[in-house]
C-alpha cells in the first residue's frame, strides 16, 4: 500500500514539474517527488511485524527493520532542505529582477532586456 | 592520508565562513595543497576506511590508478581557477566545498557517498550558476539537477536492493547483471543531465553563458571531468554496461543539435557554451560506442576530454573577461584563445588533433563508422564558426567611447600557459596518453580495483 502512495505522490510532483508555470508550484512540485522518494525508501526497509532498529533490553535483536533505508532517508532530507533553501534564494532574487515567478512573463521581461 | 583531499578544503571552507575574504586567498594554497599531496606523498593503489569500517561494511575512499590521474587533472583546473579567475570574496567557500566534493567524488567507492558528493557538487553549481543576475537559468538548472538527483537516489538504493551493499566494488561483485539494469538506466539519466547531453542538457547553454570567469570554467571543466569519471568508474569498472545504443543514439544527435545551434549564436558565450555541449557528447558518444572494452577507443576519449576542458577553460576564461571586446589591445588574449580553437578543431600539432586521430583511427578499427562520419562533420562546423569568431575577435572595430577591458596577469599567465600545454602535447602526445592508457587499460579491470578494496575487508 505505501508504494501506491509513494508513486501517487512522484506522479503528482512530475505533473507539477511538467505543466506549472509558476516556478514556485515547480518548487512544490519537487518537494513533493522528494518527499515520495523518502517514502520509497523507508518502505524499502520495512517488515511487517518487526521492531524498530534500536538495542534494547526489551526488543528482540534478529528482528529488526532494515536501519539503512532509514539512515539514507535521513541524509536525504537533510539534502533536499539544502536544494530547497537554494531554490527559495533564487526565487527571491528572481522576484526582485523581474517583478514576477512566472515562466512566460519571465520570458517577456527578459525579451524586453535584450 | 588520501581523506585530507578532502578534509582540508571542507575543514578551510567552514572555517572561513566568517571570514570570505579570507577564503579567497586560502583556496589556491589549499589546491596546491592537494596538487603536491598527490605528486608528492600519496600513490596508487590506497584504500582509506572511514571510521575504520572494513570494505564492504563502511565507506571507502580509493585512490588507484583511475582516480590518481583525475584527481591530479581536477585538482590542476581549480588550482589555474583560483588564480585566473575573479569573484565576489563570498565565492571562495563555496569553491572550497566544491574543491572538497570533487575530490570525494573522485575517491568514493560506496554508491550513496557518490550520491551525496554529487548534491554537493549540484548546490554549489547552483549558486554558481547564479552569479551576474541569472537567477532564472539557476533555477532551471536546479529542477534539472534536482530530479536528476532524485533519479541517482533511486538507483543507487535500487542497488542495494538488489546487491544487498552500497559498496561499489562488492555490488559488481554479487550484482547480476539484468537485476540492475534498472539502477544502471537510472543512474545513466542522471548522469546525462550532468552531462549535458541533449535534451537533458538543455540547462547548460543559459549557466554557461552567464559572463562569469567561474561558473563555466568550474562547471564545464572540472565538474564534466569528475562526472565522466563516475559514468566510466560505474560503467565499465564496476557494472555489466548498460546496453549502450539509446546513449549512443541520444549523443550522436545531441553532438549535431549542439553543433549547429553553435553555429546559430550571436553571442560568444552560448556558442562556446554549445561547443561545449557537443564536446561532452562526443566523449559520451565515444564511450558508448558499443566497442566496450576496447582499450584504445577508451584512451582516445580521455585524451578527447583533456583537450575539451582545457581549451574550453580558455574560452570561457577569455570570455569572461573581454566579452566580445577585441584582442587588439589584449594579444596574449587572443593568441590563447586561437590556440584553443584550433587544438578544438583538431589543427595538426595540438592536443585536438592527437585525439581527433586516435579517436577516429580507434572507432574505424572497430568497425563504428557513423561516429566518426558525424565527427567530421561536426568539426567542419565547428572550423567555421571557430574561425569567424576569431576573425570577428581579432580586427573587431573597437570603438574608443567604451570601457577598456583586459584580463588581469593570472589569468593572461594561466591561459597562455594552458594554451602552451596544448600546443606541447600536440608535438609529444605521449605526456598525456601514457595517463589516458594507463586509465583506460585499469578502468575494465575489475578483478584488480575488487581486491584493492577488499584487501582487509570481507
Amino acid at each position: 500500500m505505501i508504494y501506491y502512495i509513494a508513486f501517487i505522490l512522484f506522479g503528482i510532483g512530475l505533473y507539477g514539474i511538467v505543466s506549472q508555470k509558476n516556478l514556485f508550484k515547480q518548487l512544490v512540485s519537487l518537494t513533493i517527488i522528494d518527499t515520495a522518494v523518502n517514502i520509497f525508501i523507508v518502505s524499502l526497509g520495512y517488515l511487517h511485524g518487526a521492531e524498530a532498529p534500536i538495542y534494547s533490553s526489551v526488543t528482540p535483536l534478529a528482528n529488526f527493520v532494515d536501519p539503512l533505508p532509514q539512515a539514507l532517508v535521513l541524509t536525504a532530507i537533510v539534502i533536499g532542505v539544502g536544494t530547497l533553501a537554494v531554490a527559495s534564494m533564487l526565487l527571491i532574487h528572481i522576484h526582485e529582477e523581474y517583478g514576477s515567478v512566472d515562466a512566460d512573463e519571465i520570458r517577456a521581461a527578459k525579451e524586453v532586456i535584450e | 592520508m588520501i581523506a585530507l583531499l578532502v578534509a582540508v578544503p571542507l575543514a578551510f571552507g567552514f572555517a572561513t565562513v566568517a571570514f570570505p575574504k579570507l577564503s579567497r586567498y586560502i583556496l589556491p594554497f589549499v589546491a596546491l595543497f592537494n596538487l603536491v599531496l598527490l605528486l608528492g606523498f600519496v600513490h596508487p593503489s590506497q584504500v582509506t576506511e572511514i571510521g575504520k569500517w572494513p570494505a564492504a561494511y563502511g565507506i571507502v575512499l580509493v585512490l588507484d590508478n583511475v582516480s590518481y590521474p583525475f584527481l591530479i587533472f581536477v585538482n590542476l583546473i581549480l588550482f589555474a581557477l583560483s588564480i585566473s579567475a575573479t569573484y565576489e570574496d563570498k565565492l571562495g567557500v563555496l569553491l572550497l566545498v566544491l574543491t572538497a566534493a570533487l575530490n570525494g567524488l573522485l575517491l568514493t567507492g560506496d554508491f550513496f557517498n557518490s550520491f551525496v558528493f554529487l548534491e554537493i557538487i549540484a548546490a554549489v553549481a547552483y549558486v554558481l550558476a547564479s552569479q551576474n543576475k541569472n537567477s532564472y537559468a539557476a533555477f532551471k538548472y536546479l529542477i534539472f539537477g534536482s530530479v536528476a538527483g532524485i533519479l541517482y537516489l533511486i538507483g543507487v538504493v535500487s542497488m542495494y536492493v538488489y546487491a544487498g551493499t552500497l559498496n561499489m566494488a562488492y555490488a559488481g561483485f554479487v550484482a547480476s547483471p539484468e537485476y540492475v539494469q534498472v539502477a544502471g538506466i537510472l543512474i545513466v539519466i542522471a548522469l546525462l543531465v550532468e552531462l549535458k547531453i541533449l535534451p537533458l542538457g538543455l540547462w547548460a547553454p543559459d549557466v554557461y553563458s552567464n559572463g562569469s570567469t567561474v561558473t563555466p570554467v568550474a562547471l564545464g571543466s572540472a565538474v564534466t571531468v569528475a562526472i565522466f569519471y563516475l559514468f566510466s568508474r560505474i560503467f565499465f569498472n564496476i557494472l555489466e554496461p548498460v546496453k549502450p545504443m539509446p546513449v549512443y543514439v541520444l549523443s550522436l544527435i545531441s553532438i549535431v543539435f549542439a553543433q549547429l545551434a553553435a553555429m546559430k549564436q550571436k553571442t560568444l558565450g552560448r556558442t562556446v557554451a554549445y561547443a561545449s555541449i557537443a564536446g561532452a557528447s562526443t566523449v559520451m558518444a565515444v564511450l558508448s560506442s558499443g566497442a566496450l572494452g576496447v582499450e584504445k577507443i577508451a584512451s582516445a576519449a580521455y585524451l578527447y576530454l583533456f583537450n575539451e576542458a582545457i581549451s574550453m577553460f580558455i574560452l570561457f576564461t577569455i570570455y569572461g573577461y573581454l566579452n566580445h571586446k577585441g584582442f587588439k589591445n589584449n594579444s596574449v588574449a587572443g593568441i590563447a584563445f586561437s590556440l584553443a580553437s584550433i587544438s578544438l578543431i583538431g589543427f595538426p600539432l595540438t592536443a585536438g588533433f592527437w585525439a581527433k586521430i586516435n579517436l577516429l583511427t580507434a572507432l574505424f578499427e572497430a568497425g563504428d563508422y557513423i561516429l566518426p562520419a558525424i565527427l567530421l562533420v561536426a568539426t567542419v562546423i565547428e572550423a567555421g564558426y571557430l574561425i569567424k569568431w576569431n576573425v570577428e575577435l581579432w580586427y573587431v572595430d573597437d570603438d574608443s567611447e567604451t570601457e577598456e577591458m583586459e584580463l588581469p596577469f593570472g589569468a593572461q599567465v594561466v591561459v597562455l600557459l594552458f594554451a602552451l600545454a596544448l600546443v606541447i602535447v600536440g608535438f609529444m602526445p605521449d605526456l598525456v596518453t601514457a595517463y589516458t592508457d594507463k586509465i583506460a587499460s585499469h578502468i575494465f579491470d575489475f578483478k584488480t580495483y575488487f581486491d584493492t578494496i577488499m584487501k582487509g575487508g570481507m
